[in-house]
């Protein structure tokens, strides 16, 4: 029994050592106030153990969090004795903000009454700061990728480059819908060949693009509608309908030219 | 389908999907983990429009998922695994799901007998409130 016990100790020894290594760890009491820290939790923040020690655990909070009927709720439910885990915005020394993957779990007595509180805490600000980052470029790309131009007296171009979302699509409608109006454009052709894939959702999206530019009275011709693009739509089961398609952004171009009157030749 | 024993060829990939953006990067990062194992330029086509009706489906019926990439090799062929996998609602009837033209999200409904389609093996595996796995294969002769 007893090399039993002290194997089992060992392992919990083992267990809270590898925590204590690797992830930040706090101990509050049920009134909030911090009882200690370690080394990985106080750099996370930027704070010595002297000088969080006794105080609440709201100094890592924004204000406004802070004063929160949520706050107060999330105290009560530690007090409840149970366990909250998640992604929290805190606020470190001097007002730096840190991002953490955090678990606080209340630890009971052994009458079943919460004594204390575990928290266990991950620094995840700097790939916070990459997602925002990346976020922000693919918002950025967007942007600038629907570009309307005037091909000719009212023929319209618009090429769609990239991933086709449904922020994207509502830009592309918009745009496309002002550009028809501003310009009394009578055709307008929309090149997918830049798109990667063309699945049922972009397909969705452009249909109801064409379905709206003809309401305003004017035709869309799809283009860019490649062997690949093909056999894949077909694959998959979309039904263009009523949508005039061409393989090359040349063809329908031609396409455009004619049906205002307009031939190009030779000189 | 029946499980492989593989060899390998290319590390396995995983894109983690939680929002439109991450549909992108798992679209591109198919088509060109295709064309490392040498599908054509039509399959890698294929296999990147699977991909994101899959990765589209985790985002707007899941919220979060995964997509993982792996190269199958056989003595006989090479092919692709793609498992899409989320903690989501599940299917409520499968069989609805795979018929064309039918959609509980407003869509074309063509999703997944689309994605069957385009690909060789197709399984799925879903649970209500646990979530859903699919898996799809396509081979190329070598």
């Amino acid at each position: 029994m007893d090399t039993q016990k002290t194997q089992m100790d060992n392992t919990h020894q083992a267990i809270i050592s590898a925590i204590d290594k690797s992830q930040g760890t706090v101990e509050f009491n049920m009134d909030g106030t911090i009882i200690t820290a370690n080394d990985n939790f106080l750099k996370i923040l930027g704070y010595t153990l002297e000088e969080v020690q006794g105080q609440h655990h709201r100094i890592f909070c924004e204000e406004s969090y802070a004063g929160s009927q949520e706050y107060q709720e999330f105290w009560e439910k530690m007090n409840r004795g149970e366990f909250d885990s998640g992604e929290y915005k805190r606020i470190g020394k001097n007002g730096r903000e840190a991002y953490i993957q955090a678990t606080y779990n209340p630890i009971l007595d052994l009458s079943g009454k919460p004594m204390k509180v575990l928290k266990i805490a991950t620094d995840v600000t700097e790939q916070k700061r990459l997602d925002a980052e990346r976020t922000e470029q693919a918002a950025l790309i967007m942007e600038m990728s629907t570009p309307v131009m005037q091909l000719w007296d009212k023929i319209l171009l618009l090429p769609i480059v990239g991933l086709v979302d449904s922020r994207r699509v509502q830009l592309i409608m918009e745009t496309a819908l002002q550009m028809i109006s501003d310009y009394q454009a009578e055709i307008i052709i929309l090149d997918i060949q830049g798109v990667p894939a063309v699945d049922s959702a972009v397909a969705n999206h452009l249909i109801k693009v064409t379905k709206a530019t003809k309401l305003m009275g004017c035709t869309c011709i799809v283009t860019g509608i490649s062997p690949k693009v093909s056999q894949a739509l077909v694959n998959l089961g979309i039904e263009l309908g009523e949508i005039l398609t061409q393989s090359t952004l040349k063809h329908g171009v031609n396409t455009a030219l004619k049906k205002i009157g307009v031939e190009l030749t030779h000189i | 389908m029946i499980p492989l024993l593989t060899m390998p060829l290319l590390n396995a990939e995983t894109f983690s999907i939680a929002g439109e953006t991450d549909v992108a990067y798992a679209v591109l990062g198919a088509k060109n983990y295709a064309k490392q194992i040498g599908f054509t330029e039509v399959d890698q086509y294929m296999i990147a429009t699977a991909v994101s009706e899959l990765a589209r489906n985790i985002f707007v019926y899941a919220k979060r998922g995964t997509i993982h990439l792996n190269a199958l090799e056989t003595p006989l062929k090479r092919g692709i695994e793609v498992v899409a996998e989320d903690f989501g609602p599940g299917i409520r009837d499968i069989d609805q799901a795979m018929t064309d033209s039918f959609s509980t999200g407003g869509t074309l409904g063509v999703g997944l007998p689309g994605t069957r389609r385009l690909m060789d093996d197709f399984q799925i595996d879903t649970n209500p409130d646990v979530g859903t796995k699919i898996t799809i294969r396509k081979w190329r002769s070598r």
